[in-house]
């Protein structure tokens, strides 16, 4: 029985505790979805607003990252692809960091993504 | 007068059902000897077991020998008349054993749903075999072991690891103080005792904790759902004393947060318990602290 770490009798160690990493990330977590919920109402029924489009542009890829890291944790956990999980880890960092800059530029600069959603919707 | 009637009538029909009864007896008795007289006794008594059509049915029952390593698992089929069978999977496959073939293994003990031996997966659900019904209009009924658990042989999982897990989050009560002198007994009320209803029924049969795609891909760091209403249970229980460090070591990305509230734990259970409320509970009370 080499998948069993230990002796049978022994109960299992559970991973070294970390608040951030528990209760506090899942609280965050549920935080960003409940906002998202607010500001996705009053972009539909109101249009595009620079300050509504402004939180949309910061609370959307947080909420993504969240996300897929949970993906990559399930998927891919340290424990069993150390590679990977690191090689992933980052990309995800590097990919949220440039939507980020990428919605603050579309938001000041083009026409913003209440605006884009609608016309991509007439599309 | 005419209350009395019917009492008269009601006490008629005893004594004939009576009569009834001691007559299927002995046809019941008669069947099992090959003469004339009982033959014809047995075509008059309806439901008898003898004078059905055979109704066969097959089962496919997955099938892997630890003593032959190199032969890949497969699923064997054996035919059963399910006129001569009780009414369970778990007949079927006692059945099978006694009568087709004796190397098929499978734990089970109380057939009545009690003891959680005889999980299994079954047509695709993971559930207690006692508990199962056979299909009786399927023509066929696939049998598998506990998904994405180690096999031991055939029917039976290992479980170990699950065991380990749930010794982990200190299944047993736990008092700051001690009981003073005289004291012999936890008191707990009455509205206490009733929130324990609903957990305490589990049997750790381990239906919903293979059913669960997290606990799949993480088991060995994910508690599973199982373990958590355990866990859950000793945390409301009035009398414990250590419910917030009991969720204080729960305080990591993967013994409870695994749960993404996939919900199959609460749809396979067969004793119709909702782990799915548990681990939420738990997540709702940490997320306070």
């Amino acid at each position: 029985m080499k998948y069993i770490k230990g002796s049978v009798n022994e109960a299992v160690a559970l991973p070294p505790r970390d608040k951030v990493a528990g209760s506090y990330h899942w609280d965050f977590e549920r935080l960003l979805s409940l906002t998202l919920i607010p500001l996705t109402i009053a972009s539909v029924l109101k249009g595009a607003h620079p300050i509504t489009d402004l939180g949309l542009g910061v609370i959307l890829p947080f909420h993504c990252h969240i996300g897929f890291d949970a993906m990559i944790t399930d998927y891919f956990p340290h424990r069993r692809n150390p590679v990977l999980n690191t090689v992933f880890a980052w990309g995800l960092r590097g990919a949220t960091l440039i939507a980020l800059y990428g919605c603050y530029e579309f938001n000041t600069n083009d026409v913003g993504l209440t605006e884009l959603v609608k016309k991509v919707w007439h599309a | 007068m005419s209350l009395l009637a019917l009492s008269k009538n009601s006490s008629f029909f005893r004594v004939s059902r009576h009569i009834l009864e001691i007559t299927t007896c002995n046809t019941r008795f008669l069947t099992t000897t090959p003469s004339q007289k009982a033959q014809t006794v047995a075509s008059a008594s309806a439901g008898s077991i003898a004078n059905k059509d055979p109704l066969v049915k097959t089962f496919s029952i997955y099938r892997w020998n630890p003593d032959k390593p190199a032969e890949k698992p497969h699923l064997q089929q054996y035919q059963v008349d399910l006129n001569a069978c009780g009414p369970m999977v778990l007949d079927a496959l006692i059945k099978i054993k006694n009568e087709q073939d004796s190397t098929l293994t499978f734990r089970r003990s109380c057939r009545e749903g009690i003891c959680g031996s005889c999980a299994m997966n079954i047509n695709g659900a993971n559930t207690l075999a006692c508990l199962a019904k056979i299909d009786r209009n399927a023509s066929s009924t696939k049998i598998y072991p506990l998904p994405h658990m180690y096999v031991v042989k055939d029917l039976v999982p290992d479980l170990t690891h699950f065991y380990k897990q749930y010794k982990s989050i200190e299944p047993f009560l736990k008092k700051k103080t001690k009981p003073k002198a005289g004291e012999r007994e936890h008191y707990q009320s009455i509205a206490d005792r009733k929130k324990l209803d609903g957990l305490y029924e589990c049997i750790l049969c381990a239906c919903c904790s293979t059913s669960c795609p997290s606990y799949w891909w993480n088991s060995d760091e994910y508690l599973g759902p199982a373990v958590l209403l355990q866990a859950y249970r000793w945390m409301i229980d009035s009398r414990d004393d250590y419910a917030q460090e009991r969720r204080e070591a729960l305080q990591n990305p993967f013994s409870v947060y695994r749960c993404h509230t996939i919900m199959n734990c609460t749809r396979t259970c067969p004793k119709g318990l909702n782990p799915g409320r548990a681990i939420a509970m738990i997540k709702k009370e940490m997320a306070l602290e």
